[in-house]
């Protein structure tokens, strides 16, 4: 190796371990031109020196340490000399760019306005509070880590279908071949969750959210059991005896929470099994918050039977790239997928575990909400801005006699900046206890793992701060900057008759047009979803919900196709033909039995229970003639009873009957919407026919669809629960399937005939999956309660925001009546007409007034766009309609505003004005 | 252009220099202030000190590029005679303050 290789690969070291680009940009950005060079070199030289002494990380800490404090000391330094501060010749120790007394000061000038102080505060409070709150939710769902060591290096290998964009699953077969090819981990495991039925000495402990997992599932987290021990690998293999491990909230809440539990045995899934360990309280991995853990065997000469849809995670290398796995599992794919379509594109895909349930959209969905609180923030800090300015105009005096004893413009604004900050820094305090009260009520409604918790951490306090800091950077360095300008000039001439020599116009004007604009934006973007938000799953049918049981019951792939084997498009058809004949026939089953139980009125199946979200298809709608028309609406599939099990009347026609539900049969049901919107009448839809368009178009045996003919209509019952003004839908006959929605009227209430079903459905068959479990009125409330909650945060910081710009807007208009008041009484003497005088005074507020609204209302139309953009449901009631009119009720308030001082303008008289001062 | 006294930390910077007894640079600064005073000293307060002292004509600072490392050069310092004479100024005030105090203090 050649003398500059050696220093190449010396210098990429250094690279690496030393100095990182981000310091290095910042020293260059902090540090003046001359000093740069040789500061960077000694601080290498340090750095060598110290690497012998303490560990990578430690290193690292240290060299941050240093950057941060060369810079920082270097910024403050530059300051000083630019501000003619510079501790060279002349140097006193009392003329520092700030001191204690400067701060004593501040306090004491902000001590001497208590009112102008409080509503300042109070002001950033409420500005502050909303979006740490915000930040706050956001932090517990999307920026949690797993609490396990070096988690960031936690993965999930995902399979991805690129035209359908959904996850594709594995058997154990695809898993193994899979294991064995991947290199950059080092552990993999898979997994898979369910709800699982628990019972312990006869008594059903309900439906808990459960999980089968590899062995090395624990391997992974690197977490030990808090009692007990974990799966090792005998438990996962062929004949062992059954084994669970429970976590320690189930063990505290149902199974006696002490140590005696190891070794007893549970029924899970209605088989005897022994509990082995204990996981701790905020393990709850692999789902969000599994409570049961069953071993899953992938090895095992005799593939467990229910080893198809599984997940994988894995623990990437040290060192290991997420795209460099990605890379890897790119080549793995295409060699193992049998199950999907030669034309199929499937995409590779590793992700971090703790994002893993979060879309993307998701996350924008957030930053778009916390941003627009941050809105709400700004304007408050507009509103002090324009505060502050207020009374440094009436301070001018003030401020003059300071320059004139020697104090420099940046000791000035210093101080008046400091002032800033002591407003601000109550104001963080009280927002963030604000927004702990608010999440203490809210926390209830979100679902959040087990491993997040809602709480003001490091990060959230960080971004509390950001906002203190900047909230005092807008009402401080403005109105600051402003007041000094002059006051730097010899303002010492106006001191002693009354008069201010700080131009307030301008930066004050620009500042209520600011605020004005973005309160107009704020409340407008509020308005156009608000309604579609507040609406979200309201079905217009009062439905029995508390009575009504929704299981979701699903039975697998077929056992021929688990195993991984390469079968022919015909005999994999064949196999699923069959296997959901079975599966129908066990679900006939139930709801016999369930059927047959007194407590039980009626049960039924579906594909989709009213109040949950449903992506709209394709349908051909037969017009008269040979014209057919598509539309775009919703399907779901049905079993008979479906709406005598909702308590549902059809409004005309008739229900399917039994033996009709059949895919292929060639009726539908249609919803009060669809017939309104595409047959004009209820009555009038009777007879005519449908076909549904792509996958809904095919019946399991592939062939295409005919056409349906309308038998029955219903009322509209949540087929698209985000927007009920697009209500329409269809109801399908629901054929032999895997999956489906287990619908259940009990007569005493659903939480209560929980275990009965439970009971049936272990009795009919032990393979079948429970997926989750909830009463109708859980399936409705739920995403409802969500949005419901995001809209009336949203309406409520627009009126916080309208209030906020009102009294600016009055205060500014008072402020600039006193001001002008000799002016005023000029005028008047001079013989100028009363409307005259009032066009001067209240003509710059109403201009100001229409600018702010008339940008506001754009900058909401572009805004809203985003949002709609960005939201993953339609919830656009309004447009620019809500906008204008947002923007008409600001300009009205802002007049009723500016009233009062136009009233005291009237009320002047000319002689008393011209003496004010 | 009144005189003023030095400051402690640049009292201790003019000092480690002094010690060295030759054109020095930053690194060894750091390390014999540290290795006098017994305690870790911020790197970054011993450059902006050098700063101000430069700016006050108390020492002589010369750009120096190292063949071993090219484009990255080294800021050597050098005292200047009225640095020594501020120390000694600084040493006597010191001294007279100190003087008598001994029973006091000890």
């Amino acid at each position: 190796m050649s003398e500059r290789d050696d220093r190449r690969v010396a210098r990429g070291a250094g690279a690496r371990d030393g100095i990182s680009r981000l310091a290095q940009w910042l020293l260059r950005l902090s540090l003046p031109a001359d000093a740069r060079a040789t500061v960077l070199r000694d601080l290498e030289e340090m750095a060598g020196a110290e690497r012998s002494r303490r560990s990578r990380s430690g290193m690292r800490v240290w060299l941050w340490r240093q950057v941060l404090s060369f810079c920082l000391r270097f910024v403050t330094e530059r300051v000083r000399e630019r501000l003619g501060r510079a501790p060279g010749v002349g140097h006193r120790k009392d003329e520092r760019w700030w001191s204690a007394l400067d701060v004593r000061y501040a306090a004491r000038a902000l001590v001497r306005a208590p009112v102008v102080s409080v509503a300042a505060v109070l002001c950033l409070a409420l500005g502050i509070a909303l979006p740490v709150a915000g930040f706050c939710v956001m932090n517990a769902l999307f920026f949690v880590s797993l609490p396990f060591p070096e988690s960031d290096r936690i993965v999930r290998l995902r399979d991805v279908h690129a035209r359908g964009g959904y996850e594709l699953d594995l058997t154990a077969v695809e898993y193994e071949r899979r294991r064995e090819r991947l290199s950059l981990y080092d552990v993999v495991a898979a997994y898979d969750l369910e709800e699982i039925d628990v019972a312990l000495e006869g008594a059903s402990l309900g439906l808990l959210s459960g999980a089968r997992v590899t062995p090395d599932l624990f391997e992974l987290a690197q977490t030990p059991a808090r009692i007990g021990r974990v799966f090792g690998p005998d438990d996962a293999s062929t004949g062992a005896g059954p084994v669970a491990l429970v976590g320690e909230s189930l063990w505290r809440r149902s199974l006696g929470g002490d140590a005696s539990i190891i070794g007893r045995t549970i029924l899970v899934k209605g088989r005897p099994h022994t509990v082995i360990g204990v996981m701790p309280e905020r393990f709850g991995f692999p789902g969000d918050r599994v409570e049961v853990w069953l071993p899953l065997s992938t090895r095992s000469p005799e593939i467990d039977a229910a080893s198809a849809g599984l997940k994988v995670a894995g623990r990437l290398r040290a060192g290991a790239t997420l795209e460099q796995a990605e890379a890897e599992l790119r080549t793995v794919l295409p060699a193992e997928r049998t199950d999907v379509a030669a034309d199929d594109v499937v995409i590779a895909d590793v992700i971090p575990f703790a994002r893993g349930s979060v879309s993307s959209q998701a996350v924008g969905f957030g930053l778009a909400m916390v941003g627009g609180l941050v809105v709400l923030l700004v304007i408050a800090a507009a509103n002090v801005a324009n505060l502050m300015l207020a009374r440094n105009v009436a301070r001018s005096g003030e401020l003059a006699v300071r320059t004139a004893l020697g104090a420099s413009r940046g000791r000035l604004i210093t101080q008046l900046f400091l002032e800033a900050m002591l407003l601000s820094a109550p104001a963080v305090v009280l927002g963030a206890m604000l927004a702990r009260f608010a999440l203490v009520k809210l926390q209830p409604a979100l679902v959040l793992p087990a491993w997040s918790r809602l709480e003001l951490d490091g990060r959230v306090l960080l971004f509390a701060a950001v906002l203190a800091l900047t909230s005092a950077l807008v009402a401080g360095l403005g109105p600051a900057w402003k007041a000094t300008r002059r006051a730097a000039h010899g303002a010492m001439k106006t001191v002693g008759r009354g008069g201010d020599t700080i131009g307030f116009g301008r930066l004050s004007g620009a500042l209520i047009v600011i605020e004005l604009c973005l309160s107009v934006a704020l409340l407008g973007v509020a308005g156009v979803f608000a309604r579609g938000m507040f609406e979200f799953g309201r079905t217009g049918v009062v439905l029995p919900a508390e009575n009504v049981l929704v299981v979701q019951l699903h039975w697998g792939a077929p056992p021929e196709l688990r195993g991984g084997q390469s079968v022919n498009g015909a005999e994999r058809r064949a196999a699923w033909a069959a296997h959901e004949r079975v599966a129908a026939r066990d679900q006939a089953l139930i709801a016999w039995a369930l059927a047959s139980d007194p407590a039980i009125r009626t049960v039924t199946y579906a594909s989709h229970v009213p109040g949950m979200p449903l992506a709209p298809s394709t349908i051909e709608i037969e017009g008269d003639g040979d014209a057919t028309v598509f539309a775009s609406t919703r399907i779901a599939s049905i079993r008979p009873a479906f709406f005598e099990t909702l308590d549902v009347q059809l409004l005309a026609g008739r229900d399917f009957r039994a033996g009709e539900a059949v895919a292929g049969a060639s009726i539908v049901i249609i919803n009060e919407s669809f017939a309104r919107r595409h047959f004009g009448s209820v009555p009038a839809a009777l007879g005519r026919r449908i076909r549904p368009q792509g996958n809904d178009a095919q019946s399991s045996s592939g062939a295409p669809a005919a056409w349906f003919e309308v038998i029955g209509v219903a009322p509209d019952l949540g087929l698209n629960p985000g927007d009920p003004a697009n209500a329409d839908g269809v109801y399908l006959p629901l054929g032999d399937i895997n999956i489906a929605e287990l619908i259940v009227h009990t007569r005493d209430g659903a939480e209560t005939a929980l275990p009965l079903v439970l009971g049936v459905v272990r009795d009919v068959s032990r393979d079948v999956e429970l997926q989750w479990t909830t009463t109708l009125a859980e399936s409705i409330r739920l995403p409802a309660r969500i949005f419901r909650g995001v809209a009336a945060g949203f309406v409520v910081a627009g009126i916080i925001a309208l209030v906020l710009s009102m009294l600016s807007l009055y205060a500014l208009m008072a402020f600039s009546v006193t001001r002008r008041t000799r002016e005023i009484g000029i005028r008047m003497a001079i013989g100028a007409p009363t409307r005259s005088v009032l066009g001067a005074v209240l003509g710059r507020g109403l201009r100001q007034l229409l600018l702010g609204a008339t940008l506001g209302a754009l900058l909401g139309i572009v805004l809203a766009r985003l949002a709609v953009a960005t939201i993953p449901f339609d919830l656009v009631r309004g447009g620019p309609i809500e906008l204008i009119a947002t923007a008409l009720l600001f300009t009205i308030a802002g007049t009723i505003a500016c009233l009062r001082p136009v009233r005291r303008v009237l009320g002047l008289d000319a002689m008393h004005a011209m003496r004010a001062d | 252009v009144a005189r003023h006294s030095l400051g402690e930390f640049e009292q201790l910077v003019l000092l480690a220099i002094l010690r060295i007894g030759e054109e020095t640079y930053g690194v060894p600064i750091v390390a014999e202030i540290e290795e006098q005073t017994g305690r870790e000293i911020s790197r970054a307060a011993v450059y902006v000190a050098l700063r101000r002292l430069e700016q006050k004509g108390l020492v002589c600072v010369r750009v120096e590029s190292s063949g071993e490392s090219p484009g990255k050069p080294r800021s050597m310092v050098r005292l200047m005679p009225e640095a020594v004479e501020r120390l000694r100024e600084s040493r006597r005030t010191l001294t007279s303050m100190w003087t008598g105090l001994e029973r006091v203090l000890r």
